[in-house]
């Protein structure tokens, strides 16, 4: 799965700038079902390396890779708060139709939020109106996006 | 030994955090040039500050050397006066100078900067040429109220325009690094004469610097068939090392030769 995401991002979603303030990141997918299983050192280089890949992609090295880094970091405190507990097994990865569509996109909206928040702010080094617009509207689009493709496996 | 294996343990999830972090940020701030100058020019308004404090104590120690550049330069400038070299020549740009002190300089680092204790007070903007006593120091990088960075020419991104003395040839100044008594010059080509201890100027096209001022002498060079081009490397007569004193050059009729000659690209 991961190759096609990654395309996807970088030959689709990094060309579109929706109404000059949304920029959705879709290959965050990646990182966000990741089951609980695995390790956590693995968990961070596999972050460092997504986000790189994207950086080098998009000429922006270290951003990407610094914002996925901390997504991982706060991603099992933030599972915990969401996730209701012994819903599922360590091995599952936690996609919708595991864990429920509610905690699902709770889950992913505070992830991507954090996210975009560091993401926005490297790239701009800056906070202002406008850009918390931006974070805003880009955690909003990213996640129904990423809703819609947990769709698509519902049934499968 | 066992705790600190322990302590490993217990943490390598941070740990490994901590690097990869570290890593990606160290990336972040070499890679992207637009905001690392906005960093570069809001730090310094704040580490500018720190240096003037140490600055006005350590300049206590060196008031000796710095009265003997004084006097040297005093008496240059008399000497200048007494030949009437000083006329007010039409055809000629006119430059202003604005004096400043240097209190913080660095030589030993791949990229150099040195920051002068004025700023956009004193009317000083960034692309303006800093020259002291000697020769070439620079140019504004960024500027805060109080405080000026400078690009000295000891830096990978800088590049002046200079001539040589005798032979008019045009070429540019770069500096690769490791020694801040010596730079190379390129663009000057294989058929141009060239003697050991020539004197290289800035020539005057630029709006940053007046014509005529010194940067170094030649010291050796070689013909290089591949480029077409002499690597010449030259000698500096500013000592970075030493300097303590620059001139900011302000010249006002450059915004008017810019503005001319944008006309060309547009």
């Amino acid at each position: 799965m991961l190759p096609i995401y990654l395309i996807i991002q970088i030959y689709i979603l990094n060309e579109i700038l929706f109404a000059s303030y949304i920029n959705p990141y879709i290959y965050l997918i990646i990182l966000i079902i990741m089951p609980y299983k695995i390790p956590k050192w693995f968990l961070l280089f596999y972050a460092f390396i997504i986000g790189f890949l994207i950086d080098l992609f998009s000429g922006t090295l270290g951003i990407h890779s610094s914002a996925c880094l901390i997504l991982v970091l706060l991603k099992s405190p933030i599972s915990k708060i969401t996730i209701p507990h012994n819903i599922i097994e360590e091995t599952d990865e936690l996609v919708m139709q595991k864990i429920g569509a509610k905690s699902f996109i709770l889950f992913s909206f505070i992830l991507v939020l954090i996210h975009h928040t560091i993401l926005f702010i490297l790239e701009h080094v800056a906070l202002d109106f406008q850009i918390l617009l931006k974070i805003i509207a880009s955690t909003i689009i990213t996640t129904i996006i990423i809703s819609i493709t947990q769709l698509f496996f519902f049934k499968s | 030994m066992q705790n600190l294996l322990r302590f490993i343990r217990m943490y390598n999830f941070l740990i490994i955090f901590l690097l990869l972090e570290g890593y990606s940020i160290n990336l972040y701030l070499k890679h992207n040039s637009f905001q690392n100058n906005i960093i570069l020019s809001n730090t310094n308004k704040y580490t500018g500050k720190v240096y003037q404090i140490s600055n006005n104590i350590t300049q206590y120690f060196k008031l000796q050397t710095i009265n003997n550049q004084l006097l040297n330069e005093n008496s240059k400038l008399y000497n200048r006066i007494s030949n009437n070299e000083i006329k007010d020549r039409d055809d000629e740009k006119k430059f202003n100078y604005i004096s400043s002190k240097i209190i913080n300089n660095s030589i030993f680092k791949r990229n150099n900067y040195l920051t002068i204790s004025k700023g956009e007070k004193h009317g000083i903007k960034e692309g303006m040429g800093v020259i002291c006593e000697n020769g070439v120091i620079g140019v504004v990088h960024s500027t805060s109220n109080n405080y000026s960075l400078i690009i000295s020419i000891l830096n990978k991104k800088s590049a002046i325009s200079i001539c040589l003395k005798k032979q008019n040839n045009y070429g540019s100044l770069k500096w690769s690094g490791f020694n801040y008594k010596i730079a190379n010059i390129e663009n000057i080509p294989n058929h141009v004469k060239t003697v050991i201890g020539d004197t290289i100027i800035t020539n005057g096209y630029s709006t940053i610097f007046p014509a005529g001022i010194n940067i170094g002498t030649i010291k050796s060079f070689k013909e290089n068939s591949e480029t077409g081009n002499k690597d010449i490397i030259i000698d500096l007569f500013t000592d970075f090392n030493q300097v303590k004193y620059v001139y900011v050059v302000k010249s006002e009729e450059s915004i008017e030769q810019l503005n001319l000659e944008s006309l060309i690209h547009e």
